[in-house]
């Protein structure tokens, strides 16, 4: 990069937040591109002066925040700038009383939870009749913290910015929903360089266009997202986890159609393969068969809705014919999800290379995905497991090889070719979260084209018209 | 081209007696639940996709504005022709095409009435959950265009987060697919998008909405306090307690007074204020959690609370807060409801000032809102007749919708922005703000045919 730019770069941001040695760009690279300069804005003025520089002078922007999706997607055809997240790091407002909190794009997951539950003051002020709020703010209830009802994979690294921008989301969607049923507004940087502000802080809000929606999901290709706004909820009282071994899929999908027949209101219904489920419940052993699989069902809440979950969940499993199960609780019960959340991540660094798929289908089908996505797998010699949230149609399916073995790529291929005839004639849908392969780009990194594909290049098109925003990274180039 | 031409021209494309065009159809489909007019230079009754592909795809070549409509409830003028043109009213797309247990799904005609497909789904134990209080004669799709919400959003979120994808159709006629039963497709969420986009981005021909189990339980409260304040302070203690329950709906002395005459629905005349509290889930633990609702109302001061025994007190208690704001024309012959939203501990001191804002210019102001969401609808009483008193209640609407804004809140929580909210979008966004919803509306309209002159401002 051309020395008058990374002067201007670095006249907004300081010489200490901006990396432009070749040596140290390396370990930056996105797939198989290197940035031409790596940034890291402390203010979203300083993003915004980024950005402006950048559109000046016609150079890509990629962001990054934790780094756990920086597997996700294609490379990007043009990486000038690496925009690191890391120093935006603040909560903005924790509004507990009203149930939201406001936090920069770089705070990572767990943090924020970890403020919110410790937080003792999910209070109100009171109110006298003249309409002031009187100075000693209430005092006689029981406080308890809150939470973000959403639980995206590796809490610990991924950051909000990234969570909201991929779209992550996990177990729980079941009962809480996913990004977009949290999402009040946002702030971001658009490709001008200006400083952008949609939505609020009330759940209800219908003033303009839903543009904290679109920016969903969006994997930086519309503005660089900075600041959002989440709703909360109460901590539930307590929380218990059922896990229930099986000797096949067919069973396990019995209790997962019961429960999901019933009047039951679990935050989550996991399912997962064998190799998988023995590793995160040594408590169960004995499970017989090579097809076997685990169920997982978590129930939050009052403490009467969580014995009642779990209760008639092992009644259910029963019937489905269960092998064995175990009601997890207190630090079982953490330790599991803790354990959970970790599951498909991909760069373990020395760890054998894995291939994540995400797969996902209306409700009913998901059974069918699995089962012959991993028949296919067997068939071809590929080694595979899976986890799914089994309520919400939303699975992954990751394979795993110590050596890659002849034809290895061949008959990856081939298994993709498969999953996707499987998911177009399902209705469903594939992403390729992971693949370190240099061969990636061979694989259908995100699924089926879609009908509205068009649409979405419009919009792109209307709000980034020169392109600077991960050029290539995403859906259908875009 | 001529009118008569175009008259001709939709006639082909939908059949002779679907296109209206005598005086009083313009008339009658000139207006909505606002008080703005226009006039419409022809309604269209299609009564498939393909037709409404045919009509919009005219318009887009000629030019011609076209306003999607439901059954006219809107309350913020989003479905009055004020450019003229075309108005497409769905009422002959009113078929409930599937319903799908298993994927917890619904796929329905636009023109579908609310409340037709919750009553349907409840005889199989399913909600559909957003319910406005229209939902007895509003549509679906008026509800996905306006991004409606209602009562128990609270708890269930509103109209957007339970659309899972539509047929559309766009500016030039093209029909095509958003979404769909599939929860996880990448890409951008165009859905989100269009819902709540006021019929301004693209026009729903079908609707796949998200069902859900219907409560095991429900536990519906009445509490009657003494002072307004007593009241607010009663709302976020539940909330801070750990309690978040399906609705909270407060009503003020006023709108129970209006109420009381209308259904007697057993609100006290002398009490200032009363809240509809509502707990659902499992059975197990309710009752726990309702006495914990009881002794926080009883910590502050509440004078009165009946907790109804079965369905048909439940339905009594709700009487009251559903026939609310047709209630209130006993008192006035007309009214203005803003629909400012603030943060929930904001409630009080918000509204205080808005009875500020109606003693200020003499006006008499009823409350009646969903106070669990901070979503106020201050009532504004006047005369449309009355000129002058009209244009004061107009003063007085703007001035709380400011002061909503002050207060970390927003202009509209669910009725739309349409033409009578244009002027207050600058108490929230920015010109830059502004600019990002045009670049939206340019890339799915270029031509500015689809209900032009709505929502932001030029």
């Amino acid at each position: 990069m051309n020395d008058v730019i990374l002067r201007e770069l670095e006249e907004g941001l300081g010489a200490d937040n901006l990396m432009a040695e070749s040596s140290e760009l390396s370990a930056y690279s996105v797939g198989s591109v290197s940035p031409g300069a790596v940034v890291f804005p402390g203010t979203i003025e300083e993003v915004a002066h980024i950005v402006k520089v950048a559109a000046e002078n016609n150079l890509a922007i990629v962001v990054r925040g934790g780094g756990t999706k920086m597997g996700l997607g294609r490379d990007p055809e043009r990486m000038d700038i690496l925009l690191c997240t890391s120093r935006l790091g603040k909560v903005t407002d924790m509004d507990t009383a009203n149930l939201t909190v406001t936090a920069q794009a770089g705070m990572r997951f767990a943090d924020i939870q970890g403020a919110l539950a410790g937080e003792e003051n999910r209070c109100y002020l009171l109110v006298s009749p003249n309409g002031r709020e009187q100075d000693e703010v209430c005092f006689e209830r029981e406080h308890g913290g809150c939470f973000v009802p959403l639980d995206p994979p590796f809490p610990d690294m991924a950051t909000l910015g990234g969570i909201v921008a991929a779209n992550s989301s996990g177990p729980r969607r079941l009962l809480y929903g996913t990004v977009r049923d949290m999402l009040l507004g946002v702030r971001f940087v658009n490709a001008e360089g200006k400083i952008i502000g949609v939505g609020g802080k009330t759940v209800k809000n219908v003033s303009g266009y839903d543009v904290s929606r679109l920016i969903i999901g969006s994997m930086g290709t519309l503005g660089v997202l900075c600041e959002m706004t989440l709703r909360l909820l109460p901590l539930p009282e307590t929380a218990a986890t059922t896990v229930m071994g099986f000797r096949s899929l067919d069973d396990a999908f019995s209790l997962v159609d019961a429960i999901m027949a019933s009047q039951l209101t679990p935050a989550a219904i996991e399912l997962f393969g064998k190799k998988t489920g023995v590793r995160l419940t040594p408590q169960l052993q004995e499970i017989g068969g090579g097809d076997g699989c685990f169920v997982a069902v978590l129930a939050e809440g009052a403490s009467e809705v969580v014995e009642r979950i779990g209760a008639d969940t092992l009644d259910m499993g029963a019937r489905a014919g269960s092998l064995e199960s175990v009601i997890l609780k207190g630090d079982d019960h953490l330790s599991f999800w803790h354990d959970y959340y970790q599951l498909g991540r991909s760069d373990h660094g020395n760890g054998p290379k894995e291939i994540v798929v995400r797969v996902s289908c209306p409700i009913s089908r998901l059974k069918e995905l699995l089962g012959k996505a991993m028949n296919e797998s067997a068939a071809l010699g590929l080694a595979s497991d899976i986890f799914a949230h089994a309520g919400s149609g939303v699975g992954r399916i990751i394979i795993r090889e110590k050596e890659e073995g002849d034809g290895f790529k061949e008959r990856v291929l081939k298994w993709m070719g498969r999953l996707l005839e499987l998911c177009i004639s399902i209705s469903g849908n594939l992403v390729v979260e992971g693949a370190a392969y240099p061969w990636k780009g061979e694989l259908p990194i995100w699924g089926i084209s879609r009908p509205e594909h068009d649409l979405m290049e419009r919009i792109k098109q209307g709000m980034d018209p020169a392109g600077i925003f991960s050029p290539g990274r995403y859906v259908g180039g875009v | 081209m001529e009118r008569e031409e175009a008259i001709r021209k939709l006639q082909e494309s939908v059949g002779e007696e679907n296109v209206l065009f005598s005086d009083v159809d313009l008339t009658l489909y000139g207006y909505d639940a606002s008080l703005e007019k226009g006039r419409a230079d022809a309604v269209v009754l299609p009564g498939s996709t393909d037709q409404v592909s045919l009509v919009v795809r005219l318009a887009y070549q000629e030019g011609i504005p076209i306003i999607a409509r439901g059954s006219g409830t809107n309350l913020s003028g989003g479905t009055v022709p004020v450019r003229g043109g075309i108005v497409l009213h769905f009422s002959r797309m009113n078929k409930i095409l599937e319903v799908d247990i298993p994927n917890r799904t619904v796929t329905v005609e636009p023109g579908v009435i609310t409340l037709d497909l919750q009553t349907m789904l409840l005889k199989q134990g399913f909600l559909y959950a957003p319910d406005p209080a229209s939902q007895k004669v509003s549509t679906l799709g008026g509800n996905v265009g306006e991004n409606s919400g209602g009562p128990h959003c609270l708890k269930y979120g509103v109209t957007t987060n339970h659309v899972l994808g539509a047929e559309v159709v766009l500016y030039d006629g093209t029909v095509t697919w958003i979404g769909g039963k599939n929860p996880d497709n990448p890409g951008y969420d165009l859905m989100g998008l269009i819902v709540g986009s006021e019929g301004t981005l693209a026009i729903a021909t079908k609707i796949i909405l998200r069902i859900i189990r219907a409560p095991e339980a429900i536990k519906t409260m009445l509490a009657i306090y003494d002072s307004i304040e007593d009241a607010s302070n009663t709302v976020s203690a539940i909330i801070a307690e750990g309690i978040v329950p399906a609705t909270l709906e407060m009503m003020d002395h006023v709108v129970m007074e209006a109420v009381e005459k209308s259904v007697q629905a057993g609100y006290p005349l002398d009490a200032a204020a009363v809240l509809i509290i509502e707990l659902d889930g499992l059975k197990d633990g309710l009752d726990r959690q309702a006495a914990k609702v009881l002794e926080i109302c009883k910590r502050h001061n509440v004078r009165e609370i009946q907790l109804a025994r079965d369905e048909a007190e439940r339905a009594r208690l709700w009487a009251g807060r559903k026939g609310a704001f047709g209630a209130v024309t006993r008192l006035r012959p007309c009214y203005m409801v803003c629909d400012g939203t603030v943060p929930r501990t904001k409630l009080p001191e918000v509204l205080n000032q808005v009875m500020e804002v109606g003693k200020k210019y003499g006006l008499l102001i009823g409350n009646v809102f969903h106070a669990g969401d901070g979503n106020l609808h201050p009532l504004i009483l006047f005369d449309e007749r009355d000129e002058a008193e009209k244009n004061t209640a107009m003063k007085a609407a703007s001035e709380i919708l400011k002061i909503c804004a002050d207060a970390g809140g927003t202009i509209s929580g669910e009725h739309g922005i349409g033409i009578e909210k244009l002027r207050e979008m600058n108490f929230i966004f920015t010109e830059d703000d502004l600019e990002t919803m045009r670049k939206i509306k340019r890339a799915m309209d270029p031509k500015d045919v689809l209900n032009p002159g709505k929502v932001i401002p030029n």
